[in-house]
């Protein structure tokens, strides 16, 4: 087949005319093998938790099959041409010019736009029951990201779960967040910094967590399980390690977890006062302390000791988790900065403290008690 | 102009250093051209190793051969070098080498704006580079560069977007100086219906480069404003938003894509014809496909943003999925153009028809991804790294391929070996093949872009290292081709000045041109000058005006082939 | 033999019609250019204008609670004096157009720069009155930015002007009135771009 002349003119051999048998075979198996190829692109797409999961699931095959006659005609076209065209050596000859004909261009406008208009509008209905609000959830949550973590609270239940942020020193850990199924939960997606993306490819479902711009959306498990998720909006150095679980639990195993977490939380650290200060260092978004105590009857000094470079936190007391009420707030801290803060005085009692910015990610128990006590 | 002396005897070689300082200081199209060539294929060197790197870390779950952050830059620059100092000025290259040409100019509109478009493009490429001499490191937010994350960058990212001002001003003086130059300069005889596809491809890239760079221009600007002088465009603790962002960005990038594919397409549709033996099928109404496609592509950007919650996904997915009506037609033009020719398998058109298979994949996925609902399941993902290979190296850099094997001959004098060209053509389209069709599977399996790493757990270790391994086949091929580039430039100028029976002007002429282009044009009467003029002096020579093979028209080829080094016509060796 | 080597193996040189036709068509490409410059610079003001109204449209009061807008006065005579020198621009177009050289040319376009260089002056003295810092929101980011670069427009325009004028009063641009025109059309895009601004930063922001 190939020469080392200068010129292609010439180069291009002589081929037999025959028609081969393993061409019209390769053919026959080309076929079977493009369509196993594509499909089996769904067969790895997960089967999906809920309905509306399963209305993606759907679309795919839609435009599949919509998609896959195209791709064989483009790729079927290519090839017959390229095996039944094929210039003859010594066929100088030009070839029946055509220019081109006005039905063919009609038809050229027409069938794909034929194709397209089946396929949006498959996609708009399908769309449309995607981002549906369901009425009623039993259930609400604010899921915030923050670099890099997902924080999630249960609105009703005033109950907060987070992750730990990864360093290069630990893996950090996933925030686990439980849904109940056969019940619709509404997610409001909020972001302390950047953007994120909330993804868990059960759900067949993203959406962004947009800084100054919350996105709502509701879901409804159908299939209980443990899926995995994670934040696909590049974030920032540690994007890859953004991962959160999602335990999709049948209500009453539900409603046991969530008693168990509260009473983990409730228990919370417990600690006693040593002085009239305390120093929180925060690094890698998390403080180094998970409980902190101040002595009664005093106002006490929080020292706020930034390491994150860039990057803004504060401290809040909170009467408990549920952020119903704030009691106290300092101002954000840019990092690296240290600075201190006078809390003024606080019944004695149990309270829950985080950084506003980066919400449960960064939370804990403040203690205000007797020394020793 | 000088008359150059193109016919002189060969006078002694000139000293390196003034022959270096001619194409410092030169303004001649023709080398402009073949420097951003030059200068674009270094920096694909250069990103493509990155690529290599990329790949090696991602081979294993866990792997540590790049740290997370080396990882965001290296992808980070990666796709900014890319698209804007790969594909966009290679096909600006080969509209300054062929733009003129074609339209039987003797040089671009305006050719000192033209070197310093040119200029700017090296000194605006090595500004983004330079980033990795800072101590923070190069710029690590993507090439989309969402806020805020890239307001939390260092000096590696305010040198991010001072070079992409400056890469966007090169773009911009050169888009302006093609639209002149097609508009006012173009021979007698060549109307618009005339001109060829690569040129009217030129045309409405420039026109998107026009008019949707500025838009990138004002981001970059309220993004130097944020990070350095207090304003509060993206804080939405001010008033300002996101959003802001997302469609000044979008609102240029979408057009900006197909700002790196027209002039692919138009090389298309200029070797199909050639290697076909027929005319591009429906001509007119592959112009009016592009126009259409240049207006529409202004409308569709929000398909970037469905999973935002910022924009109407409605909207947007009907605009996206209509633009695939017009490509589709260009699709279909090159399909019926090569039905029923006389195809010869030159490298050229082996990479105009892996083009086109490619690029079919690459645009259903598009489709795919333009349904909002199913975008929603794959956005992000490995899913879309597919598709942007699959229109971006399937289809731009197939179809600069195709070109560079077409247009060799015609800037250097030598063709590229064809053995050479026929073995990268199936190391990579193979391996491109193996490379990045797996990546849809990751995706629709949930395998996140820009992740520097994953778990074992995830089961994805098994298609990433296949896609490693022939990710490597990538490089070979290119070192193929690279080779095959140097092979060939050591070889003597025997180029005849048509070697593959070419219709448009620059086939008119010497391979390589004289620096003023042509001592003549043939008269222009079909969007094909010169295979009419072959037709008429094949019918002249038939006629009788001499025995075949003798001079059968003015002119006095022994002088011609005494100038440039043994030219010779096609037919000379028979 | 080929078909091409017919064409490019005439004379030892090309066609001294194909040169002329060159020069005399990329010459009067400059006013093409400017066209297309001008619209690339629509865009890029339109991309800000596009913000300052989606921010507009997304409060109840404008500008945002709590400003006051800036002072009209110095604002309202440079916008007086860029239309007027949008105005002696003008006249200094026709006069180019003109078969004749006209000596008029120059002293036009040269009272165009001076309104040009007043108009400059204004506007950067204006800054010094602002009751308001660039980063308290949105409006104030806008007006700071948007006047900032049509500043930058301006003395870019005035420096454009000053290029003509000393050509034209050189006697250069006898024969040539491309330049004249495409300096022209630049101006006319800062003189409607200041108008634009003046409008929606200014009378906009009276509440
Ligand atoms: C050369 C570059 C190029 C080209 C030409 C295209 C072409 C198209 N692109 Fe692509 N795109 C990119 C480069 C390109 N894209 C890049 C770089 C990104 C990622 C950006 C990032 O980093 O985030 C992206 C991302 C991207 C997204 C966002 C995905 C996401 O982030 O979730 C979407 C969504 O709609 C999309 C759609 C399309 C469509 C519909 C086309 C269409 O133009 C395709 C049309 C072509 C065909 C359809 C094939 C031929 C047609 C026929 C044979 C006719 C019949 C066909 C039918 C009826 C279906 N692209
Ligand atoms: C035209 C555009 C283009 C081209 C040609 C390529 C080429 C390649 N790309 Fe590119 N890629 C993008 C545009 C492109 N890419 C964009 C826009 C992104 C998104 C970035 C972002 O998310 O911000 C991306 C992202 C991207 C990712 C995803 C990163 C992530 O999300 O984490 C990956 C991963 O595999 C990848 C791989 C490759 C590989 C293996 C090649 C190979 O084909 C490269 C082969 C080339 C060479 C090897 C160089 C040529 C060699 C020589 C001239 C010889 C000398 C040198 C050597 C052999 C080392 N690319
Ligand atoms: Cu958060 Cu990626
Ligand atoms: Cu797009």
């Amino acid at each position: 087949m190939m020469r080392d002349t200068m010129t292609p003119d010439s180069a291009v051999r002589k081929r037999e005319p025959v028609h081969h048998n393993w061409r019209r075979r390769a053919l026959q198996l080309a076929l079977p093998i493009a369509v196993l190829l594509v499909t089996s692109g769904c067969g790895v797409l997960q089967p999906g938790l809920s309905a509306k999961a399963r209305d993606v699931h759907g679309l795919f095959y839609i435009i599949l099959w919509l998609a896959l006659p195209v791709f064989l005609f483009v790729e079927g076209m290519l090839v017959i041409g390229v095996i039944r065209f094929r210039r003859r050596r010594g066929d100088d000859a030009e070839p029946p010019q055509t220019y081109g004909s006005n039905g063919a261009y009609a038809a050229f406008f027409a069938v794909p736009l034929a194709i397209i208009v089946v396929l949006l509008s498959f996609g708009e209905v399908t769309v449309g029951r995607v981002d549906r609000q369901e009425p009623h959830p039993a259930e609400r949550l604010v899921v915030t990201g923050s670099q890099w973590q997902w924080s999630a609270r249960y609105v009703k239940e005033g109950l907060s779960a987070s992750g730990k942020t990864a360093t290069d020193k630990s893996a950090g850990r996933p925030l686990t967040m439980a849904l109940p199924a056969g019940q619709t939960t509404q997610i409001t997606l909020e972001s302390a910094d950047v953007i994120h993306g909330f993804y868990v490819p059960g759900m067949l479902y993203m959406k962004n967590a947009v800084p100054g711009h919350p996105n709502v959306f509701t879901v409804t498990p159908t299939r209980t399980g443990i899926y995995r998720g994670q934040c696909t909006q590049f974030c920032g150095l540690w994007h890859s390690k953004m991962t959160l679980v999602l335990e999709v639990l049948t209500p009453s195993k539900f409603h046991a977890w969530v008693q168990r977490q509260q009473q983990a939380q409730s228990k919370g650290g417990s600690c006693a006062p040593t002085g009239s200060s305390i120093t929180l260092t925060a690094q890698h978004i998390t403080w180094d302390k998970s409980c902190i105590a101040a002595v009664a009857g005093k106002p006490f000094q929080v020292t706020i000791n930034n390491k994150d470079a860039g990057i803004a936190h504060n401290f809040a007391i909170w009467k408990n988790s549920s952020l119903k009420h704030r009691l106290y707030q300092t101002p954000n801290v840019t990092g690296p900065a240290t600075k201190t803060f006078t809390v003024p005085v606080l019944p004695p009692g149990k309270y829950y403290f985080q950084c506003d910015v980066h919400g449960p990610a960064m939370s804990g128990t403040l203690i205000i008690g007797t020394p020793g006590g | 102009m000088t008359t150059t002396d193109v016919l002189a005897k060969p006078a002694a070689p000139r000293p390196r250093s003034a022959r270096v300082l001619d194409w410092l200081t030169t303004t001649d199209h023709k080398k402009i051209g073949i420097m951003y060539i030059v200068n674009s294929l270094v920096f694909f060197a250069f990103a493509g190793t990155l690529a290599m790197l990329l790949r090696t870390q991602l081979m294993q779950p866990g792997n540590n051969v790049l740290s997370p952050q080396s990882f965001n830059e290296a992808f980070t620059i990666h796709g900014t070098v890319m698209i804007f100092l790969v594909i966009l000025p290679l096909l600006s290259g080969f509209g300054n080498y062929f733009v003129p040409l074609q339209i039987g100019a003797l040089d671009m509109a305006f050719p000192r704006v033209n070197a310093a478009s040119f200029w700017l493009l090296p000194i605006g490429g090595l500004t983004i580079v330079a980033g990795y001499l800072t101590k923070g490191g190069a710029a690590a937010a993507g090439w989309t560069n969402y806020v805020p994350l890239s307001l939390q960058g260092g000096t590696g990212e305010d040198l991010w977007i001072l070079g992409l001002l400056i890469v966007g001003t090169s773009s911009l003086l050169g888009a302006i100086n093609f639209i002149v130059t097609v508009l006012r300069l173009r021979a007698p005889g060549m109307s618009m219906t005339r001109v060829p596809i690569f040129t009217w491809a030129t045309v409405t890239t420039s026109i998107l480069i026009v008019l949707a760079v500025p838009s990138l221009t004002a981001g970059l600007v309220m993004l130097l404003t944020d990070h350095h002088l207090g304003t509060v465009f993206f804080d939405p603790s001010h008033g300002g938003s996101i959003a802001n962002y997302l469609n000044t960005f979008w609102f240029f990038g979408h057009p900006e894509v197909y700002m790196l594919i027209m002039g692919a397409w138009g090389v298309v549709s200029e070797i199909i014809p050639v290697f076909s033996g027929k005319p591009l099928y429906g001509y007119r109404i592959v112009i009016l496909a592009l126009m259409l496609i240049m207006a529409l592509s202004f409308t569709v950007w929000g398909h970037h943003m469905y999973t935002t919650g910022i924009v109407d996904d409605s909207f947007f997915s009907v605009t996206t999925e209509l633009i695939s009506v017009p490509t589709g037609l260009l699709v279909l033009a090159w399909l019926f153009t090569l039905w029923k020719g006389k195809l010869r398998f030159e490298p050229p058109m082996l990479f105009a028809l892996g083009m086109i298979a490619m690029f079919v994949i690459g645009g259903i996925d598009g489709v795919w991804m333009a349904s909002p609902a199913a975008d929603f399941a794959v956005h992000d993902t490995y899913f879309v790294v597919s598709h942007i290979h699959y229109v971006l190296l399937g289809g731009s850099l197939f179809g600069i391929f195709a070109g560079l094997y077409y247009w060799f001959p015609k800037m250097t004098g030598r063709l590229l070996d064809r053995k050479l060209g026929i073995w990268q053509f199936w190391l990579l389209i193979v391996s491109f093949n193996v490379t990045f069709f797996p990546m849809h599977f990751l995706g629709l399996m949930g395998m996140p872009r820009r992740v520097a790493t994953y778990p074992v757990s995830s089961g994805w270790g098994m298609l990433n290292l296949i896609e490693t391994i022939s990710a490597y086949v990538i490089a070979l091929s290119m070192l193929v081709g690279l080779a095959n580039i140097i092979i060939t430039l050591r070889r003597p100028r025997t180029a005849p000045a048509d070697p593959w029976g070419g219709n448009s002007l620059e086939w008119a002429t010497m391979s390589p041109p004289p620096a003023h282009n042509f001592d003549m044009l043939p008269e222009i009467r079909s969007e094909r000058p010169v295979r009419d003029l072959r037709i008429a002096l094949s019918a002249a020579k038939a006629a009788g005006s001499g025995p075949p093979g003798a001079p059968a028209a003015p002119g006095a080829p022994g002088e011609l082939a005494a100038g440039s080094e043994g030219a010779a016509g096609p037919e000379a060796g028979q | 033999m080929t078909a091409s080597e017919q064409v490019a193996s005439g004379a030892a040189g090309p066609d001294p019609e194909l040169l002329d036709r060159q020069a005399v068509r990329s010459a009067s490409g400059a006013v093409t250019g400017m066209v297309l410059f001008v619209a690339s610079e629509g865009v890029f003001f339109a991309a800000f204008l596009g913000i300052y109204a989606v921010s507009y449209a997304a409060v109840r009061v404008w500008p945002p609670a709590g400003i006051t807008g800036p002072s009209l006065v110095l604002p309202t005579i440079g916008v007086l004096v860029l239309l007027a020198s949008g105005g002696v621009i003008g006249q200094a177009m026709r006069l180019a157009r003109r078969p004749e050289y006209h000596r008029g040319v120059t002293l036009w376009l040269a009272a165009g720069l001076a309104g040009a260089v007043i108009f400059g002056v204004l506007l950067a003295v204006g800054y010094a009155s602002i009751p308001f810092g660039v980063g308290q929101g949105i409006y104030e980011s806008l007006f700071y930015v948007i006047t900032g670069l049509e500043l930058a427009h301006v003395v870019g325009g005035a420096a454009l002007l000053a290029v003509v004028v000393a050509r034209a009063s050189s006697g250069e641009l006898a024969l040539r009135r491309d330049p004249v025109q495409a300096a022209a059309i630049y101006w006319y895009f800062v003189v409607g771009l200041g108008v634009v601004i003046y409008a929606i930063l200014y009378l906009g922001a009276i509440r």
